[in-house]
């Protein structure tokens, strides 16, 4: 954070950077996410924003992933 | 492949949707947390990828154009009795119709669209059935009585 405060450009030229690599996870998150009518005309910024703030998680066969009753806390992509 | 199902009243599961690579699963009850109404399970090792309310929040604040679109589905959402019993987005190749034919991506997207929505109309019914069907307990039935207790006396009193 320093770094970026001292050295804005460094941060600006960080995020330009993000949004041109491209990666064939990156291309595939980036694709599902715009399939969603909220992020339509959202900059790619933005997107790419939410696309290196996901986790993930493996699930075995047969798995609950949830269940009725339970509160939807998270958005996910298969 | 992750199945959407839901569990019948006489105990039969019945599978709702099945969701391949590149589906979305829950991207506007979370902005609610609402309640889920049907269930998922995994019929292959999966890779979930996902993002908690919470982080999203923190985007959607940093961003006016997302927080925008954001409210204006929360607007859609809040105070509606359950909008959303089925809440995700189908990814599938283009089908091959009649005559080799195949669908466009933006004619199989908008398909998909409408299949997801007659679903949710239906669950919605569904959910709401067993609601009105659901045999209260004793607590709710002790409340029943006590309010219709109130009710009548009030009523009597008006009467006097």
């Amino acid at each position: 954070m320093d770094l970026f405060n001292k050295y804005p450009f460094f941060k600006d030229e960080l995020v330009k950077r993000s949004i041109r690599y491209d990666d064939d996870l990156k291309i595939f998150l980036e694709s599902a996410l715009k399939t969603i009518e909220y992020f339509d005309k959202v900059p790619d910024e933005t997107i790419n924003q939410v696309i290196f703030s996901m986790s993930f998680a493996k699930f075995d066969k047969g798995s609950k992933i949830f269940m009725v009753d339970e509160t939807s806390g998270m958005m996910q992509i298969i | 492949m992750v199945e959407i199902y839901t569990t019948m009243d006489n105990g039969v599961e019945f599978v709702i949707e099945r969701l391949y690579r590149g589906s979305v699963i829950n991207h506007r009850s979370f902005i609610t947390e609402d309640k889920i109404d049907v269930n998922a399970r995994c019929q292959m090792p999966v890779t979930l990828f996902y993002i908690t309310w919470d982080k999203m929040k923190q985007i959607k604040d940093s961003s006016p154009v997302l927080s925008r679109k954001i409210d204006s589905v929360e607007l859609k959402l809040i105070n509606k009795d359950n909008p959303i019993a089925l809440d995700y987005i189908i990814s599938r190749d283009q089908t091959v119709v009649r005559n080799d034919r195949a669908r466009s991506r933006k004619e199989q997207a908008y398909r998909d669209n409408l299949t997801v929505k007659l679903k949710n109309a239906i669950m919605f019914y569904i959910v709401k059935t067993r609601i009105l069907k659901r045999i209260p307990n004793f607590n709710e039935i002790l409340n029943m009585a006590i309010n219709k207790k109130k009710r009548e006396m009030h009523a009597a009193r008006r009467k006097q």
